[in-house]
């Protein structure tokens, strides 16, 4: 019997923690999957450019009038890949502020429109990977910043921007980038 | 299966769900429009103004702060909502130096959900150096969001009860177990 309850006890432990770690807020951890299991992106992802047979599609990123002071010479590109096994987005920016955070997220909305809302792959569901594209980072040294996120599902025709923001400011969209 | 672990596996599927039900402490913001609007460099800055997507709370906990660029607060401390999507602050009567300000933000909405955000702005205007921080806020202090609010703090809670409940058991069965051994007896003799 007291072998018994304490299994149930060690179970219940594990599931406390367990949902602790999920009850975990704050930013993402950059680079890879934040807390909570979220996918915010993998530098070492095969980059949209080079997934065999994609079909791919992007532009360069321009600076937007809601950009905070330091960002004038921020220039890149976005690439997004739709193929056989979802899609895939690959950011390249120079001219950030050195080692500082970043989040990027795919929108709706053209980059004249300043990118609008998120694109949401299924526009009931929640604000979050895997059902929004996301790709958080931290610039170099040398003021550049590099990140491709995947997602199994494959983005359709309203993904038509990546908009990247500082962390920290996340209403200040500093550039954006056309995905067409 | 034992009533143990019936039991455990009855409380960890409640568990996920009021987790799962629980507020994202990391929800997006929701900023639809403001005034300063972010990245705007002006001239004249009277109050903070923000539209939210969302419905907001009548009486919930929002907060608006304008900092300057020394970090000190330079709104009046008094956020208030103005419409079903809008918060409003005022700023100080005069400010003492031009350059970017921050705008801190957080409210409640009607869902009960947190939302928050932050962006910079340039000031142009007139500036006074006799300008003096309110000093004072009537609004409940910083822009931080709660951690464990709402339902979120009774999951918190909840779990921080469990987990004590869980460890406490498990350090008694071990004393007990380490008592009632005849090895922890040979052992101990040898």
């Amino acid at each position: 019997m007291v072998r018994s309850i304490r299994g149930a006890a060690l179970a219940v432990l594990a599931a406390a923690l367990t949902a602790c770690s999920g009850q975990a807020g704050g930013d993402p951890a950059p680079g890879g999957t934040g807390m909570g299991g979220m996918n915010m992106g993998d530098p070492d992802a095969v980059p949209a450019e080079q997934v065999p047979g994609a079909e791919v599609a992007g532009g360069r990123f321009e600076l937007l009038g809601t950009a905070p002071q330091g960002y004038q010479g921020v220039a890149g590109t976005a690439a997004l890949a739709r193929h056989g096994s979802g899609s895939t987005v690959t950011i390249e920016l120079r001219g950030l502020k050195p080692g500082t955070r970043f989040i990027s997220h795919v929108h709706e909305g053209r980059c004249e429109e300043g990118g609008v809302a998120h694109y949401k792959f299924d526009p009931a569901g929640g604000d979050m990977p895997p059902n929004e594209i996301h790709l958080a980072f931290v610039s170099t040294p040398e003021g550049t910043g590099y990140m491709t996120a995947e997602n199994d599902k494959t983005a359709g025709p309203d993904a038509r921007s990546v908009v990247v923001h500082p962390s920290e400011f996340t209403d200040n969209r500093i550039a954006c980038a056309p995905l067409s | 299966m034992s009533a143990g672990l019936r039991a455990a596996t009855a409380l960890a599927v409640l568990l996920g769900v009021l987790t799962a039900a629980a507020p994202s402490a990391a929800a997006h913001t929701d900023l639809v429009a403001s005034t300063p609007q972010p990245g705007a460099t002006v001239d004249t800055l009277d109050e903070i103004r923000l539209q939210l997507e969302t419905s907001l709370q009548r009486d919930g906990r929002h907060v608006i702060r304008l900092l300057g660029p020394d970090g000190a607060q330079w709104d009046n401390g008094q956020t208030r909502a103005v419409a079903d999507r809008e918060l409003l602050a005022g700023a100080a009567p005069a400010l003492p130096r031009q350059g970017e300000y921050t705008v801190r933000w957080c409210a409640v909405t009607a869902d009960g959900h947190v939302q928050s955000g932050a962006y910079k702005f340039s000031y142009a205007g007139p500036t006074s150096a006799t300008a003096r921080p309110p000093g004072r806020t009537s609004d409940g202090g910083g822009c931080e969001v709660p951690s464990w609010g709402g339902a979120a703090a009774l999951t918190g809670w909840l779990l921080v009860g469990v987990i004590a409940a869980a460890v406490l058991f498990l350090a008694a069965s071990a004393l007990l177990r380490r008592r009632v051994s005849p090895d922890h007896g040979e052992r101990t003799g040898g």
